[in-house]
């Protein structure tokens, strides 16, 4: 389990780096959501090295733009952060790479209970509701800030992750049974 | 048994604890009326338990943001960054060696500057080095050679990797190398100046 970050010392962090432009104040701030955002984009991708690829971009770009970010005009940092994430992984997505179904396996035999289970049920649902439930696993982020992550309407950001709950519970009361 | 008519997407709401205060009691209130409404918070809740208990896995020590690892665009306008750097500055230093007039000390300075660009897979390196004398020469010069080896140094710095631990974000060496090169055009600018 990753634990909670602070919103407000993402914001202290933001305006020490735009104040003094400190590469040590960004790193710090960016390394609080290497392992959440590499989760995210991992549990959307299903490729490793594709991933980290893509952690690497997303880097690149919040180090590009990040001076003209304006948290009081737009969304929260991490917002933003996830919002380039979710993009990455659609325009990877639109671009076909190939998907590596095998890395799951592999976690499989390096993980216990029923954690593969919540794997593969989550691999197997829709784009449009896994990327509500892994934003929601993953940033913490509100139903509110994730429906303009994603650009959607409010109720069809819960509805997909009321879908979501439904089918992960039907398809794990089955795998229960087996 | 009454049919629910709950919205259950509240329920989604409730378990995040997004609902305010009033809807919130007006759910809590309807969930101990409601065994169906109960039954489906429950197992809700147990998915959840199993996402947020989902293994949590690391990217690899090289995944670097600003100084790849990998063979990258960015890696090879580095490489050209470099290669070009070097020869800016063994261009201006091996000019500041050629004037006839040894800017009035009997014999002048030795200078010995070799500067080179090396790169490996992982490793790139750009290195200056100017000899002793020329700092014991009072010409005034040293200073803007001073200043060359501050930009080498910044080269040098954005080119070195970072400890494993913090190699996730460096300064954007594309940038640096830029802002090194401009110096170092304002330099030979300036000594050009200087000696005309």
């Amino acid at each position: 389990m990753i634990n909670q970050i602070s919103e407000a010392a993402d914001d202290a962090l933001l305006k020490e780096y735009q104040a003094d432009s400190k590469t040590e104040v960004l790193e710090q701030l960016l390394l609080r959501y290497r392992t959440r955002l590499f989760n995210f984009i991992y549990r959307l991708t299903r490729n490793h090295a594709l991933s980290e690829d893509l952690l690497q971009e997303l880097s690149l770009k919040v180090i590009k733009n990040i001076k003209r970010f304006r948290p009081e005009r737009a969304a929260s940092f991490r917002q933003w952060l996830y919002q380039i994430a979710v993009n990455l992984c659609r325009d990877n997505a639109r671009r076909k790479k190939p998907i590596n179904s095998m890395e799951l396996e592999q976690i499989a035999t390096q993980t216990q209970d029923n954690r593969m289970e919540i794997e593969e049920l989550i691999a197997g649902l829709p784009k449009e509701q896994k990327e509500v439930v892994l934003l929601k696993v993953y940033s913490g982020l509100t139903f509110r800030e994730i429906a303009e992550t994603l650009k959607c309407p409010l109720n069809t950001a819960i509805g997909r992750m009321h879908y979501a709950l439904k089918t992960l519970r039907e398809k794990a009361q089955i795998y229960d049974k087996v | 048994m009454i049919k629910c008519n709950i919205d259950k997407t509240q329920l989604i709401l409730y378990l995040y604890g997004e609902l305010d205060g009033n809807e919130k009691t007006a759910l809590e209130k309807h969930l101990q009326e409601c065994p169906e409404c109960r039954a489906e918070a429950d197992d809700y809740r147990q998915i959840l338990d199993r996402l947020s208990k989902m293994t949590v896995v690391e990217p690899s020590n090289v995944v670097s943001i600003g100084l790849p690892y990998r063979r990258t665009k960015a890696m090879t306008y580095l490489t050209y960054g470099a290669i070009a750097a070097s020869f800016i500055m063994l261009a201006v230093l091996t000019y500041l060696k050629l004037p006839a007039r040894p800017y009035g000390r009997s014999g002048g300075p030795t200078t010995a500057v070799p500067t080179s660009a090396n790169k490996t897979d992982t490793n790139m390196t750009v290195s200056i080095s100017v000899d002793k004398e020329l700092y014991a020469w009072d010409s005034g010069i040293s200073d803007e050679i001073d200043s060359l080896k501050e930009s080498a140094k910044t080269i040098v710095n954005d080119l070195n990797p970072a400890p494993a631990s913090r190699r996730w974000v460096k300064t954007n060496p594309l940038a640096s190398l830029d802002d090194s090169l401009d110096k170092i055009d304002t330099d030979i600018k300036t000594i050009s100046t200087e000696t005309d």
